[in-house]
């Protein structure tokens, strides 16, 4: 199963174990990272907003034009944000290290 | 200054252009998710001149002597900075939901949600109930028609705490019709 390293707005890194297809919010809720994920995954908000580390960021799929529009209203915005309800776990991304943003 | 690139800060550009001295709309791309014929409006202010795109940056710092707005500071992804003089900032960021005072109230919100019985939307407190996004229990669909359904339960439950001595008999608004109340 792959792994992916959580880094919390405090600095800790939480390495958890992913299932295939899950998307990386899904993984994130269901073992109650601080993370508010409003709308549930239906790509209608920011709030799943998380920076992936550069050395990960070029081998996701690039973000649809939906998530551009909703990565405008995400705060701190950086050249390697995505909404993490939209990158799937597969074993592409074993390893993959992403960081948190603050939920206010 | 407005900040944003979605249909609010768009249409205030468009609807503050003709009284403010100068507007500068901030917006990370070149791209505005706003409805085809505001932004193309937002795009005709600008050539004239009424409007200043500030893009692509984004909010930075703000400078002020502590009471007023002197100006923003905006800086790209890249790091280029400019300094922009503004009496008053505009921002339409997103969608979060903030329980703010809410949080305090003893109601063990976690993450943002209040968990609450999904039958009646009772939180734990007796007499307080929670609906809608602010309201969490497992396996929760977070739809708009959730939110009706969760808002009939709690009412329903809630007329037994407001009215403990009179029965509630269920019926539906299409044969009952909805009451009307004499004013």
């Amino acid at each position: 199963m792959p792994v992916i390293h959580f880094v919390t707005t405090s600095g800790e890194t939480l390495t958890l174990a992913a299932e295939n297809g899950r998307s990386i919010m899904e993984v994130a809720k269901a073992n109650d990272l601080p993370m508010l994920a409003a709308c549930g995954g239906a790509l209608a908000c920011a709030t799943c907003h998380v920076i992936v580390d550069p050395e990960w960021y070029d081998r996701l799929d690039p973000p649809s034009e939906d998530e551009e529009d909703l990565l405008d209203t995400a705060h701190g915005l950086t050249p390697t944000s995505r909404l993490c309800c939209q990158i799937r776990v597969s074993d592409a991304l074993d390893g993959i290290r992403v960081t948190l943003t603050p939920m206010d | 200054m407005i900040a944003g690139g979605g249909d609010s800060a768009v249409d205030w550009a468009i609807a503050l252009a003709d009284s403010a001295a100068e507007i500068h709309v901030i917006h990370r791309r070149e791209q505005f998710r706003a409805a085809p014929e505001t932004s193309a409006r937002l795009h005709e202010l600008a050539a004239a001149g009424k409007i200043q795109l500030v893009i692509p940056y984004q909010l930075a710092a703000l400078e002020g002597d502590g009471e007023r707005l002197a100006a923003v500071i905006v800086k790209t992804l890249k790091g280029e900075e400019r300094r922009i003089a503004a009496d008053h900032l505009l921002a339409f960021f997103g969608l979060a939901s903030k329980l703010g005072p809410i949080n305090d109230w003893g109601l063990g919100a976690h993450n943002g949600v209040i968990p609450v019985d999904p039958s009646t939307g009772a939180t734990s407190a007796p007499g307080v109930f929670a609906i809608g996004d602010i309201a969490g229990y497992p396996r929760k669909l977070k739809l708009i028609l959730t939110g009706f359904a969760e808002a009939a339960h709690a009412a329903h439950a809630a007329y037994a705490v407001v009215h403990p001595d009179r029965a509630l008999h269920f019926e539906h608004s299409t044969t009952a019709g909805v009451p009307i109340r004499e004013s």
